[in-house]
């Protein structure tokens, strides 16, 4: 099953670069997902692997294969669309069959093909219905099934789940993975939804802006985010700024609004340096005594918010920062408003940013 | 060039004009939505259209009722002095119209996926869109005197059913293309990448996807095609002079070059008569054919 290998792609639409000089490997069997904001290009991106567009500047290769010139229908992909483009006039039966009909399979073959994918997305007894009397997720299914059925070796899903309902999405791509790694495709999905290319994806490439912020499985992306952007996007972040005081090997010192001082891991920050400081909520520490004296700043809580599994306290800091700390609600004892309590920087997990050159707001941001 | 620089601005302005639809009169508007409102303007909507637009466009035929009861009808049947004339003219009318009809839908869907799908680019194929229209800006005199001149001038060799062809051709185009390419712009643009991602080449998308899809629609082109050609006069009375179409032969009837006139008002009247009653039948049969399909 190939690889796919992206080699300084740039793609404009007038003055618009839509995808800006990106490069990336997608290796053989792979479950990759192009993720970020609507409009950072990962659909274009998507669409150039297709064939569907044509680079202005790079080369596609798939599997060893430069493949800038040579149409869609010969590439060997299925594509699966968000507004799932069945075609309205066939029957699910003749949708599923379309590919291996137009690549001039033989009949038997056909057929064999169309049933074996119809029983993979489970919707055998349905081969009669039409387009317009099936529900958004056998609709999905439908679409996945006849991207496989055409002899597909590398799947291509454009949102594929952005217009189901939440329990019909968070069903149908736990499946999509699975017939993909049954059959050893190599997938690339496009998706704006971060827990949904966290719950199936082997590697995500985050996206903004036309450019790869940062590529890594999801526990990397999310344990050990590269920049402000991916700390923002994937998961949620407190982000403090301030400046580093003192470096002491991996470990620095960064001086915070107020004079309170914090010890994060460091990998690129210099003395006197401005940073941002982000940790994740469910990493910080809240105690109401301090069991010990060091990385730890008071605060109030000013908010708490019960939702369900966890429990999320919005405590401001006394340089009057305000952060958001997030615990399970079935461990630990809870604070209410107006608890006088101190938080805790564990500094394995609280990371340093250089602060970015267009501001902290510009650099979070979707657009 | 003045109905042409109307029809652009017309086309260009219109994009632009919003519906001055910020204003709500709720009163007045409850009250014409009641039954007796709408009963009322449904029924006045229908008397107008028969009193304005029915009535006097078969007010023509009307004599053909009596021709019944008169040797008229048998000269008819028979082909008997002017209805001789008057047939020819009919199955080369009928004739025209089918030749016309199979060449616009040959030369015709080519342009309506240019110009629907963009393929020149958007500035092009929007150029492109609007001189498409020329023909129904053009009165169809003007057009054949045109046609005429051009062929003639340039092509003298070229028969005069040649000419014929060519500017019923001219006349109906727009109406099969503006058909075409509205349909093939309601099929999203996915479904077309679908196909090809799936392994189908272009003309295979075409005939597979964009075919069926708009097939109704192109029948009701050709449908309109076929009728605007039947009802043809003033290019074919230009672009002609020994072939002649029925409205052609109806109209010397009308208004003869010589006296006495070649026809009685009875005769005029059968003579309409059978016209409107077969391009009706025919009509029907492909409207019959076409119905509630092609809704997806």
């Amino acid at each position: 099953m190939p690889d796919v290998r992206i080699v300084n792609v740039t793609k404009r639409f007038g003055k618009l670069v839509a995808v800006n000089n990106v490069s990336l490997h997608i290796h053989d069997e792979e479950y990759f997902s192009l993720l970020g904001p609507s409009g950072c290009g990962k659909t274009t991106l998507l669409r150039l692997i297709a064939g569907l567009i044509m680079p202005d500047e790079g080369e596609i290769y798939i599997e060893d294969r430069l493949v800038n010139d040579v149409p869609p229908e010969d590439r060997d992909i299925g594509f699966v669309f968000q507004t799932f483009a069945l075609f309205p006039h066939m029957n699910a039966w003749n949708n599923v069959t379309y590919g291996p009909r137009v690549k001039g399979f033989d009949m038997k073959k056909a057929e064999t093909i169309g049933h074996e994918v119809l029983e993979m997305v489970k919707l055998h007894e349905r081969l009669d219905a039409y387009p317009s009397e099936l529900s958004g997720g056998m609709m999905q299914r439908i679409a996945v099934a006849r991207a496989l059925a055409a002899g597909a070796k590398l799947l291509l899903l454009d949102e594929p789940l952005g217009q189901l309902d939440a329990k019909v999405r968070n069903e149908l791509r736990y499946d999509i993975r699975k017939m993909a790694k049954d059959l050893g495709l190599t997938a690339i999905h496009v998706t704006h939804d971060q827990s949904e290319a966290m719950a199936i994806s082997d590697r995500i490439a985050v996206m903004k802006k036309g450019k790869i912020i940062q590529v890594g499985t999801p526990q990397e992306l999310y344990m050990y985010p590269e920049n402000v952007f991916v700390a923002h996007f994937i998961g949620e972040s407190n982000f403090l700024e301030g400046y580093v005081s003192s470096i002491s090997g991996k470990e620095a010192s960064v001086e915070l609004r107020g004079g309170l001082k914090i010890e994060a891991h460091d990998a690129v920050a210099k003395p006197g340096e401005k940073v941002i400081l982000a940790v994740r909520p469910e990493a910080l520490m809240i105690e109401k005594e301090a069991e010990r004296n060091d990385n730890l700043i008071r605060g109030s809580v000013e908010r708490v918010t019960f939702e369900g599994t966890n429990i999320r306290y919005e405590i401001r800091l006394e340089n009057q920062d305000l952060i958001v700390i997030v615990k399970p609600s079935m461990i630990g004892k809870w604070f209410n408003m107006g608890d006088k309590v101190n938080v805790g920087f564990p500094s394995e997990k609280t990371h340093i940013f250089k602060y970015p050159d267009e501001g902290l707001k510009e650099a979070t941001s979707s657009e | 060039m003045v109905s042409l620089a109307i029809f652009l601005a017309i086309r260009v302005i219109g994009a632009r004009l919003r519906m001055p639809g910020k204003q709500v009169w709720p009163t007045f508007e409850r009250k014409l939505s009641y039954s007796k409102a709408t009963s009322t303007r449904n029924g006045a909507t229908l008397v107008i259209f028969l009193l304005i637009v029915l009535i006097p466009s078969l007010y023509v035929a009307l004599p053909a009722f009596s021709a019944v009861f008169t040797p008229t009808l048998s000269n008819a049947i028979s082909g008997t002095g002017v209805w001789g004339q008057y047939w020819q003219g009919l199955t080369l009318s009928y004739a025209l119209g089918a030749i016309v009809t199979v060449l616009n839908v040959i030369i015709g869907l080519p342009m309506a996926v240019i110009v629907a799908r963009r393929k020149l680019g958007k500035m092009p194929s929007a150029i492109l869109d609007l001189l498409v229209n020329v023909p129904l800006i053009v009165p169809s005199i003007a057009l054949g005197v045109s046609l005429a001149i051009f062929w003639k001038q340039n092509f003298a060799f070229i028969p005069e059913i040649w000419l014929l062809i060519f500017a019923h051709l001219a006349i109906t185009y727009p109406y099969f293309v503006r058909a075409t390419a509205a349909a093939i712009e309601r099929i999203s643009v996915d479904m077309e990448e679908a196909s090809r991602t799936l392994g189908a080449k272009p003309l295979g998308v075409f005939r597979t996807i964009i075919l069926p899809l708009t097939k109704y629609s192109v029948f009701s082109g050709a449908i309109m095609v076929f009728t605007r050609s039947i009802s043809e006069t003033g290019a074919t009375v230009a672009v002609s002079s020994a072939l002649k179409t029925a409205p052609v032969v109806i109209v010397n009837w009308v208004k003869p070059t010589i006296l006495p006139p070649p026809a009685t008002p009875m005769e005029i009247g059968l003579g309409c008569g059978f016209l409107i009653l077969f391009s009706f039948a025919i009509l029907l049969v492909l409207r019959l054919i076409v119905r509630g399909k092609g809704r997806y």
